[in-house]
Order: structure tokens, then sequence, then C-alpha cells
């Protein structure tokens, strides 16, 4: 298998139930302070009055589940000092852990929060992308738990040719500066990338 | 921002001894080398190799691997970490070798003046190394020219004032002219800082992204602006008053220099709380 693969998000199924979160952290066995995935709550709302004069609320709220896109321009390679954290052949982006020296700064430059310190080895971790399973022919762990099928994981050219190449939302950054391996479906309150329009809802679990 | 406090104490640090060796080497290179006064300002070197070894010493302990600390060579060239490391490793060791030549091998005076020149483009290349391995082209705050101005700024302030103690003794040194050059050069320095303080903060008052602003990052923000702004005002004020009463003696310029490590090490602290990044 040497073709990059990636994430695909459908933020309109999404109901920020968290369970691929939980199925990654229990199969990777995570303790409290890290999550490979995170789900993102950016909500918002504003009043708007109609034609009778009648003042109406349009709330919003819609989840981004992130973890790692084993980007094509990755931040985080680009600046670690030993390596450890480096692109392989077939695209996914992985930590040797045992070269890292736990300076974190892959971690500042990864726009997407992926790089995660585990405080007790001391080192950089990360999603893998289930690299291991996918060697095996079986999706990541998380794709499998989704209970509504929001995301799906596979070769890009495949994904792009089923989802198309939609890869900005609020409050992910512009994808031109990575070049993620994502593609985003949106939802019909999506903001784009940038927006002020809402806030992080949930800023302590992510 | 706690798991930076040693990169603040390394940056200040290391800028000091950086600036204060390249002006102190740009004295001493054109001078005869073996005579008493420049090797009495040679050996007084020790203090820049404590500085700069101190700050070596304090930067590891940002790392949670310390003792794997070797593996940044293993990104020489690629990674602007690993290449600041390595500069500033080849600065150290060529100011410790030049001041352990002026005092066990002052017949090398080929050797010395080399390491003198090493040290020197060292001292300057690792000040732009530390600079790019913030400006990453993902973190909009520090990915400006305000990052290396800031880190030249500090450098010529607190290196002016630091070299200002080192040759204060030495009356050979201590001439009028080269008072007045260190003088100029560091409060040139100090007025850089506080010009580069309020373009950046221009700089990251136009920065934003769906979740945050440079501001928001850090509760104290506006509080620690206030008193890094008050603390170079002090420094000014000190330095200027002494210099033009002629009242410059080693107490007014340590504590000018305290007031400026001070101002630029709530600088720093800033820098570092608001960091993030194009996105989450
Ligand atoms: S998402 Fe972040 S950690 Fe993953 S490859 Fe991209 S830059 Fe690196
Ligand atoms: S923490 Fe580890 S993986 Fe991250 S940049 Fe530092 S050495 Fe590289
Ligand atoms: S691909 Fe694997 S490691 Fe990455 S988030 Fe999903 S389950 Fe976790």
């Amino acid at each position: 298998m040497t073709q990059q693969h990636g994430f695909y998000i459908d933020t309109e199924k999404c109901t920020g139930c968290k369970t691929c979160e939980l199925a990654c952290k229990d199969y990777k066995d995570l303790g409290t302070e890290i999550n490979f995935r995170r789900i993102y709550e950016y909500t918002g709302g504003d009043w708007h009055q109609d034609a009778t004069g009648c003042w109406i609320p349009d709330v919003f709220a819609y989840y981004v589940s992130m973890a790692c896109n084993h980007c094509n321009n990755p931040a985080c390679t680009t600046v670690c000092p030993t390596g450890a954290m480096h692109k392989r052949d077939d695209g996914f982006v992985l930590v040797a852990e045992d070269i890292c020296i736990g300076c974190r700064h892959c971690e500042s430059a990864c726009p997407y929060g992926a790089p995660q310190y585990n405080a007790e080895k001391r080192n950089m971790t990360k999603c893998d992308g289930c690299y291991e399973r996918v060697g095996e022919g079986k999706q990541p762990i998380c794709v499998e738990s989704c209970p509504l099928r929001a995301i799906d994981f596979g070769p890009m050219d495949e994904l792009t040719e089923k989802y198309g190449y939609q890869r900005d939302i609020a409050p992910l950054p512009p994808s031109h500066m990575t070049q993620p391996n994502l593609i985003i479906r949106l939802n019909p309150n999506a903001k784009s990338t940038g927006s002020r329009a809402g806030t992080l809802a949930n800023p302590q679990e992510v | 921002m706690t798991k930076d406090f040693p990169l603040v104490i390394f940056t200040l640090l290391q800028q000091m001894a950086a600036g204060g060796f390249i002006l102190l080497a740009l004295l001493l290179i054109k001078q005869q080398l073996n005579q008493a006064s420049s090797l009495q300002l040679s050996r007084r070197l020790i203090v820049v190799l404590i500085l700069s070894g101190l700050a070596l010493a304090t930067s590891t302990l940002h790392l949670g691997h310390p003792l794997r600390g070797a593996n940044v060579l293993l990104g020489l060239g690629r990674s602007w970490l690993s290449n600041e490391v390595i500069i500033t490793g080849t600065f150290f060791g060529s100011v410790g070798f030049y001041w352990l030549a002026s005092w066990k091998k002052q017949e090398w005076v080929g050797l010395r003046k080399l390491s003198l020149v090493v040290g020197l483009l060292s001292g300057l290349a690792g000040l732009a190394a530390m600079s790019l391995t913030y400006m990453i082209y993902t973190v909009p705050v520090w990915d400006s020219w305000h990052t290396p101005a800031g880190f030249f700024a500090t450098a010529a302030t607190a290196g002016a004032l630091l070299a200002l103690l080192l040759v204060q003794p030495i009356e050979d040194f201590y001439t009028p002219k080269i008072q007045a050059g260190l003088h100029f050069v560091g409060l040139l320095g100090l007025l850089a800082c506080a010009i580069v303080m309020g373009m950046q903060a221009a700089h990251w008052a136009g920065i934003s992204t769906s979740v945050t602003t440079p501001a928001e990052q850090f509760a104290g923000y506006s509080s620690w602006m206030t008193a890094r702004a008050v603390l170079l005002l002090a420094a000014g004020i000190l330095w200027l008053a002494t210099v033009l009463k002629d009242r410059i003696t080693p107490i007014s310029l340590l504590a000018t220099l305290l007031l400026v490590l001070a101002a630029e090490g709530a600088g720093r602290v800033i820098y570092y709380s608001v960091h993030m990044t194009v996105g989450l």
C-alpha cells in the first residue's frame, strides 16, 4: 500500500457523540489527557427580524471530528529537530517515539492540534492512522465505531471521487497551508474558515 | 506557557551572551591579542561563557528526554531548531576555546583569532537561527519580521551593557570612543525593543482565527504589556540620565541591565503565551 490515505468527515451527519474519540482512546489505551481524535463544537447564533417584524433567533452548532490529517505539507515534520516526526513513503505521518526528545515543537506547529505530548512517556504521541489495521485491509477504529457513519477513510483519489474535495470549514485552518488529506461534507450551518460568527464551545475538552 | 519558561531564560541569556561577545570580539579583533589589556579582557570572557552555558543547560529543561539530546543532530540542515542548537553549541565551543587559550596557549595567536571570528559569526548566525526556529508558517503570531527584530534588539541592548561591564575596569579598552560606541549601540537597541514591541502588538491585533486571538490566548496580556513598557521606559531613563550626567558606574550599568532583562523577560513571557496557530 503506497497510496496516500485520508479521512472524510461528514459534518452534516455528525451529532458530536464522541464515540470515535472514545473508541480511539480505548484501542490506543490513552489516558484522560490525550485524545488522538477530538470533536470541536462550533456554535453561535444571532437574532434577525423577519418581514412581520418578529425577532427570530438563528442558533447553530455543528461538530468537526479531527485527528491527524497526514498532511502533504506537514508543519510538524518540517520543524521536528530529530526527524522523529516523519512522513512515510505510504503517506502516514508517524512519531518514532524512541527518537523523539519531547521538545514539543511539532505541537506548536500543527494547526490541527494533532500531536499530543504524553507526560508519562515524556515524548510526543499522535494519531497513526491505525496504519497497522489499514495494512491488514481494515478500517481505523474511529471510522468503524461511528454510529452515524459520519467518518470514512481510504485512498484519497477514491475519497475525492466519492465526496468531492471540500477541505475548509471553521474552525479548521486554511487547507492550503499544510494540505491535509481530508475531505469535509459541509453542515448547512457551516461557516467558512476564519469566520468569527461562532465560538469553540468545548475548549477544555479538546 | 509554563512549559516554555525554560525557553524564556534560554533566549534571554543566549541573546545577552551573543550580543556581548559579538561587540567585544569586534573590539579585540583589531588589537594585538597578546598585549596585557587584551589578555585581561579575553579572560573576563568567562562571563560570556558562563551565561551561554547556563542558557544551553536551561534549554534542556524543556525536553522530555534531555538524554536523547544528541538526536537533534539528525535534523541538521532540515530543521531550524536543530540548526539553532548546533550553531549555539559552536558559539559556546569557540568562546570556550578562545577563553582557555588566552590562559594556556597565548602563543597560538592565529588559532585564537580564528576562534574569535568563529565565535562572532556563530553568535550572529545563532541569533538568526533562533529567530527562524519560531518563524513557522502555521504560527502567524511568530512568523513575522518582529521575531528577528526583537531578538537582535535584545541582543544589542543587553549585549552592550554586558560589554560595558566587562571592559569597564580595563583602561586601554574603556576609552571615551569605545564607551560612546557601546552606549550608542545599546541605546539604539533599547529604542528598537520599544518600537518592535509596539509594532508587534499592532501586528497581533490584526490576527484572529475562528477560535481565538493572541490577546485571548493570554489572560495577563495587557498587564504584562504595560509592565514591559514601564520597565523599558525605566531602563531608558536611567541609562540616558547616567550617560548625560556622566554618572556611569558599574552599579548603574548593572541596574540598567537588570531593568532591561526584566523588560525583555516580560516580553518573552508574552511572546510564548500568545502562541496560536492558523487553526485549532
Ligand atoms: S495534521 Fe498536524 S500532525 Fe498531522 S500531518 Fe498535518 S501538520 Fe502534522
Ligand atoms: S516533540 Fe518529538 S516529534 Fe515533536 S518536534 Fe520534538 S522531537 Fe520531533
Ligand atoms: S485513525 Fe486510529 S489512531 Fe487515528 S484517530 Fe482514528 S482510531 Fe485514533
